[in-house]
């Protein structure tokens, strides 16, 4: 019964990851009454969710790829973005988790749903990502978007 | 020998409050069966039949405007294909999200787009759905050659910006449905 309690109350990696995504996507978004204290801390706060050699490579429609390396530079370009918008509701929706065979990395495929001020278009976007596992936590180490429509 | 009161007459049933039959019916068991066959019924409709949508953006607009609730048709693709002029719900990652498009090329076809217009197999394509038009400013025309199972999707406001509109190929497994009315 014990092992049976201890089995179900652990999360399977998968669910881990989810979880992990999930509160980036809340770590990530931002409203228009923050105080200076959230605008300040906002870079800080998401650094746990990446991995040093981190990379963001956002393919936009008309202007081609544009790619970031390393969780410096990530982080500045999420203290860009928070600086220019008002408010930011981001969710992370029907995300599919596929554990590789050494249990320390994975893929996630999920889409970004994204109220930005101002914008009369709510973003929508399919994205990979790819994942590690250091110590407990799961690190991301690549962020892509992924075309819809070919 | 009768007499009122005695103790062998059955007890007086109190009168229901009228709220209480109103709300539970005559009986409260078959009401509870009754509440339990629409909850299902309707969650299996607006699962796998009807999925409801609320349509955010405006690049299906004025057809279909920004924050309206419509239905995809689930059932839609059974036993039929999907024809050009269709409106479709594509998924994204889930069904969560999906895109909302026009379909302007079916498997096989030569889709050209130019500012002339949309021309399918060197047909010019009648496109009475488009109510906003203007002159995409593109230096050459856009082509696609559409394989089996590929459809050309875009939507129907064409005042948008050419770099602003997501439109292009989509394979058959990723239409969800058709729009309902």
């Amino acid at each position: 019964m014990l092992a049976l309690g201890v089995w179900l109350l652990t999360p399977s990696e998968e669910t881990a990851i989810r979880k992990r995504l999930q509160s980036l996507a809340a770590a990530a978004s931002f409203g228009p009454n923050d105080s200076g204290i959230a605008r300040l801390a906002y870079g800080s706060s998401l650094r746990d969710f990446f991995a040093a050699d981190a990379e963001l490579t956002v393919e936009i429609e008309g202007r081609g790829a544009q790619s970031i390396h390393g969780r410096a530079e990530v982080l500045q370009f999420a203290g860009f973005a928070r600086n220019k918008l008002n408010q930011a509701k981001l969710q992370l929706l029907d995300i599919t988790v596929k554990l590789r065979e050494d249990g320390v990395s994975a893929r996630a495929y999920m889409t970004l749903l994204g109220d930005l001020s101002g914008e009369k278009n709510a973003i929508s976007q399919e994205l990979k990502a790819t994942l590690k596992k250091t110590g407990h936590d799961w690190l991301i180490t690549r962020i892509e978007t992924i075309r819809t429509l070919q | 020998m009768t007499g009122e009161g005695t103790s062998l007459d059955p007890p007086p049933v109190p009168k229901p409050f009228w709220l209480h039959p109103l709300v539970v019916g005559r009986k409260p068991r078959w009401t509870m069966v009754r509440v339990a066959i629409v909850i299902v019924t309707s969650l299996v409709l607006f699962k796998f039949v009807l999925l409801p949508i609320r349509i955010v953006g405006i690049s299906m607009e004025p057809n279909y405007p920004n924050g309206h609730w419509n239905f995809i048709n689930k059932l839609a693709y059974r036993t039929a294909k999907p024809k050009r002029g269709d409106v479709v719900a594509v998924r994204m990652a889930g069904e969560h999200v999906l895109l909302l498009k026009r379909i302007i090329g079916v498997p096989g076809d030569h889709v050209t787009m130019s500012r002339q217009g949309v021309f399918v197999n060197g047909q010019r394509l009648e496109e009475n759905y488009v109510r906003r038009r203007v002159h995409w400013s593109w230096n050459r025309p856009r082509e696609w050659k559409l394989d089996e199972d590929e459809y050309l999707l875009i939507g129907d406001n064409r005042s948008m910006f050419f770099e602003d509109h997501y439109k292009g190929k989509a394979f058959e497994f990723q239409i969800v449905g058709k729009i309902l009315f």
